[in-house]
C-alpha cells in the first residue's frame, strides 16, 4: 500500500497509552499477508517475523511505537463537562485551549472550552488556563446526561483531520509515532536482506513496559529503533538548535534520552547509505527513542541504532512532515538491517570495531 | 435537552448549516459566504442580489402600493485572521479580527489564497517552547507545511484565513463549528423566509431578507443595505451569549431567542415582539441593553433620519472561537417569532 494512505488511516486511529487496540488490529492486517510469523506480547506489542536472504548470527529487531499522547476522563462535573488528564505531562496547556478532542472508543466529539473574548477580562487574556484544570464539554447540561455516555478512565485524543498539502508534505495528528509504524508497514512488504522482526511497541508513552516486554522475548542483537525527530525549522530558532528540518531528510540519531546509538553501527550505516548514492542526516538528538527499546534496563549486550523521521509541531492537530522524508526513512531502515546483518557476520558482535574516527565525518 | 424538531426539519437545518458554516467569509472578504447565502434564499424571494461589498438580499414584494419595507437581518462575516506578511521559509504573519490569541496556538485555519485554493496552516509559536505568558498575535505565524517557493506561488497579503473544524452534531440538536456567529441566525432567517413562501400570506410590507457583511468592524455592510432599501424597521438577527449554569431567560440553549429591550431596540417594535412570541406560545427570553447592542442594529439605526430597529437574540456559547455552539430548536423558534411577527401586522397598521 502507498504511504501516504498507510499513513492517513494510521493517523486518524486512536491509539492512546494502554489502548491501542484499533491500532493493533489495523497493523495486524496490513502485515498478515507478508509476515513468516506472529506473537502478541503480554502487553499488546506485536511482534512480525519476516525471513530474509540470511539468517543473521542473532535476531535483528526494528521497532516502532504504536500509542499515541492522549487524555483519559478523570471525572464528571455537575455541567456535564469531563474532567480529562493529560497521559503524557508534554502536552502544553497552551496548545489546548479551544482544541477539539474526541472519545477514543465511541468517537464522541467535545471542545475544550475558550470562553467568549467578550466576557473575559484584560488580566484574563493575559494567560493560558491551567493544564490541571483541564475540562472536555460534550455539549450535555448535566452529569447524568453525560455519565450515560462516558466513563471514568475512558481514553480521549485530539479530533484531527489527516491533511495532504501541497509540496509533498502532510499534516496530521499523532505523527510522532505512527509515521514510524507507516515505514515499517513499507519495509515488511519488502524482502529484507537478514530476517528480521518488526516490533510494534504499546505504552511508549507510558514508560516503555510494552517495549521492555518485546525485548525480553526476542532476545535481539541489535534493534533499529524508528522514531521521530522534532524539527524547529521555525523563524525566530538559530540554525544550531534546530536540529531537523521537515523536507531535509531523515537521518540516523546519535542520541535520544538515555539512549545512545552505537557509533561503529552509526557510522556503517552513514557509509552504506552514502554507497547507494544517497545522504542520510545526522542528528544530535531524537524525540526521546529510549521509550522505543526498553533496553535501558535488564536487557545487555544489544547495541542500537535510531533512524528518525523530522516532525514539526509535535503533539498539535498539525503535526507536519515530509513525504519524501518518511520514504527516505524506509530506505535508511532497510539499509540498517543490511548494516546490522553484515556486521555480524563480520566479527559475531555487531558493530564491533570501531575505529576511533569521527562520526559522521568519514562516511 | 428537549428538541420537538421532526427529522426531515432537522435535517433541513443541518443540510444548510453545514455548507453555512464551512464558507471562508471573514470580515473584508465574505464572497464565498455570500454565494452560498444567494442560493439558500433564492428559492423563497422573489428577486435577489449581491451587491458590491458582497451582502446578499432577497426582496418579497407585498403587492401593496406605498408599502414601507422591512428588513430582518443576520450578518454572514466571520471572525478569523489576515495575513499581513510572508516571513522566511515560507511562514505567515497575521493579524486577527475578533480573537483572543490565547486560542490561536496549536488552531487550524484554512486559507483562502487569492488563487481560489483553499489551504490548511496551523498557528505556531516562534519558538520551541510554549511559552507561559501569552504571546501577542503578531509575534505568532501560520505554518502551512509547504516550502517557501508554494507558499509565496498560492498565498498572498491580505489573503484571508477562518477556522478549518467542520460543523458537526455535539449532541442531539445542537450544534458546535465555526461561524454560527451569525451564520445560525441566517438559518432563522431562511426558515422565516420558507414559513412566508409556504404560507402565501403577503405581508403589509415589503420584506427584505438580508445577509451582511462586515459586522464585526461595525457594520458598514449593513448600513449599505439600508441605504439601498430605505427601511422603515430594521431587526438585526444577533447572538447572545449562553452563559453555562444559568437559569436565565435567553441565556441558555433551548430557551428560545431572547428580545433585546432598549439599546438599539425600538419600545413599540420589542413589545410587539414579546406580544407575539406570548401570543404563539413561542419560547423566548429578554434582555435589557443599555446603550447599544453591538450588533448590526447600532449602525442601522443612524442611517439617513434614522431607522426603528429591533435586535432578536440566539443563545451561542463560545463565541468567536472555532466551536461556536447552538441549538437548532432555538434557530427554528427564531424563525417562528419572525414570521408570526412580520404577518401579524395589519395594511396601514404602525410599522
Amino acid at each position: 500500500m502507498e504511504l501516504p494512505s498507510l499513513l492517513k488511516t494510521l493517523s486518524d486511529l486512536p491509539g492512546v497509552s494502554n489502548f491501542e487496540d484499533e491500532v493493533r488490529a489495523y497493523l495486524r492486517t496490513v502485515s498478515e499477508p507478508f509476515a513468516d510469523d506472529m506473537k502478541e506480547s503480554p502487553l499488546g506489542s506485536l511482534l512480525v517475523f519476516k525471513k530474509g536472504a540470511k539468517t543473521p548470527k542473532r535476531p535483528i529487531a526494528v521497532s516502532a511505537g504504536m500509542d499515541e499522547a492522549g487524555f483519559l476522563v478523570t471525572g464528571v462535573g455537575k455541567d456535564g463537562m469531563l474532567r480529562i488528564e493529560a497521559v503524557d505531562e508534554k502536552f502544553p496547556a497552551s496548545a489546548l485551549f479551544g482544541l477539539r478532542l474526541k472519545l477514543a472508543g465511541t468517537g464522541l466529539r467535545g471542545v475544550v472550552p475558550a470562553k467568549a473574548i467578550q466576557l473575559t477580562s484584560r488580566a484574563e487574556r493575559g494567560k493560558y488556563p491551567e493544564a490541571d484544570d483541564l475540562r472536555m464539554d460534550v455539549g450535555r447540561d448535566t452529569d447524568a446526561e453525560t455519565e450515560k455516555l462516558v466513563r471514568i478512565g475512558d481514553p480521549v485524543v485530539l479530533d484531527a483531520p489527516f491533511h495532504a498539502l501541497c509540496g509533498g508534505r502532510v499534516a496530521g495528528k499523532a505523527f510522532e509515532n505512527r509515521i514510524p509504524c507507516a515505514q515499517l508497514l513499507a519495509l515488511i512488504e519488502r524482502k529484507p536482506a537478514y530476517d528480521t522482526w518488526f516490533v510494534f511497541s504499546t505504552r511508549t508513552f507510558i514508560g516503555a513496559s510494552g517495549a521492555v516486554s518485546a525485548a525480553r522475548i526476542l532476545k535481539p542483537g541489535v534493534v533499529i529503533g524508528a522514531g521521530s525527530v522534532q524539527a524547529l525549522d521555525i523563524p525566530g530558532i538559530p540554525p544550531h538548535r534546530r536540529g531537523a528540518c521537515v523536507g531535509g531528510g531523515a537521518g540516523a540519531t546519535i542520541r535520544g534520552g538515555r539512549i545512545f546509538s552505537d557509533r561503529a553501527l552509526t557510522r556503517d550505516l552513514l557509509r552504506s547509505f552514502a554507497q547507494k548514492g544517497k545522504a542520510a542526516n545526522l542528528f544530535p538528538e531524537n524525540t526521546d527513542s529510549s521509550r522505543l527499546y526498553g533496553f535501558g534496563d535488564g536487557v545487555a549486550d544489544v547495541k542500537i541504532l535510531s533512524i528518525d523521521t523530522p516532525v514539526r509541531h509535535l503533539r498539535t492537530p498539525f503535526e507536519t512532515a515530509a513525504a519524501a522524508d518518511i520514504e527516505m526513512g524506509v530506505d535508511l531502515l532497510e539499509t540498517a538491517i543490511e548494516t546490522a546483518g553484515a556486521a555480524f557476520e563480520k566479527d559475531g558482535a555487531a558493530g564491533g570495531g570501531f575505529d576511533g574516527k569521527e562520526l559522521g565525518t568519514d562516511g | 435537552m428537549t428538541t420537538y424538531l421532526k427529522e426531515e426539519e432537522k435535517k433541513w437545518f443541518l443540510d444548510r448549516l453545514g455548507g453555512l458554516s464551512g464558507a471562508v467569509g471573514v470580515t473584508g472578504d465574505e464572497y464565498g459566504a455570500s454565494a452560498i447565502a444567494e442560493t439558500l434564499l433564492a428559492p423563497y424571494a422573489d428577486e435577489t442580489r449581491i451587491d458590491a461589498r458582497g451582502n446578499v438580499t432577497g426582496l418579497v414584494r407585498s403587492g401593496l402600493a406605498g408599502a414601507p419595507v422591512w428588513v430582518f437581518d443576520a450578518h454572514i462575516d466571520q471572525v478569523g485572521i489576515q495575513i499581513t506578511h510572508i516571513a522566511p521559509e515560507g511562514y505567515l504573519g497575521f493579524t486577527e479580527i475578533g480573537l483572543d490569541a490565547r486560542i490561536l496556538p496549536g488552531q487550524v485555519f484554512v486559507v483562502a489564497a487569492h488563487s481560489g485554493e483553499r489551504i490548511p496552516a496551523v498557528v505556531v509559536l516562534p519558538k520551541d517552547a510554549h511559552a507561559p505568558d501569552v504571546l501577542p498575535t503578531y509575534l505568532l505565524l501560520l505554518d502551512t507545511g509547504m516550502p517557501e517557493d508554494a507558499v509565496k506561488e498560492k498565498i498572498r497579503v491580505g489573503d484571508f484565513a477562518a477556522f478549518a473544524g467542520d460543523a458537526h452534531e455535539i449532541a442531539p440538536g445542537r450544534i458546535c463549528g465555526p461561524a454560527l456567529d451569525d451564520r445560525a441566525c441566517f438559518l432563522s432567517i431562511l426558515a422565516f423566509a420558507r414559513r412566508l413562501k409556504r404560507s402565501g400570506r403577503k405581508p403589509a410590507a415589503d420584506i427584505v431578507f438580508s445577509a451582511t457583511v462586515r459586522e464585526e468592524i461595525g457594520g458598514p455592510g449593513a448600513a449599505a443595505v439600508a441605504v439601498r432599501y430605505k427601511p422603515s424597521l430594521f431587526v438585526a438577527v444577533d447572538v447572545c451569549h449562553v452563559k453555562p449554569g444559568s437559569k436565565e431567560n435567553g441565556e441558555r440553549f433551548e430557551g428560545g431567542p431572547a428580545i433585546a429591550i432598549r439599546g438599539d431596540s425600538d419600545d413599540f417594535v420589542s413589545a410587539r415582539l414579546l406580544e407575539t412570541a406570548r401570543a404563539k406560545d413561542i419560547p423566548h427570553g429578554t434582555y435589557g441593553i443599555s446603550y447599544v447592542s453591538g450588533t448590526n442594529a447600532g449602525e442601522v439605526r443612524i442611517v439617513g433620519c434614522g431607522v426603528r430597529c429591533a435586535v432578536v437574540s440566539l443563545p451561542l456559547l463560545y463565541m468567536h472561537t472555532p466551536n461556536e455552539i447552538v441549538s437548532l430548536q432555538d434557530i427554528a423558534w427564531t424563525g417562528e417569532l419572525l414570521y408570526h411577527f412580520a404577518v401579524g401586522f395589519q395594511d396601514g397598521e404602525r410599522g
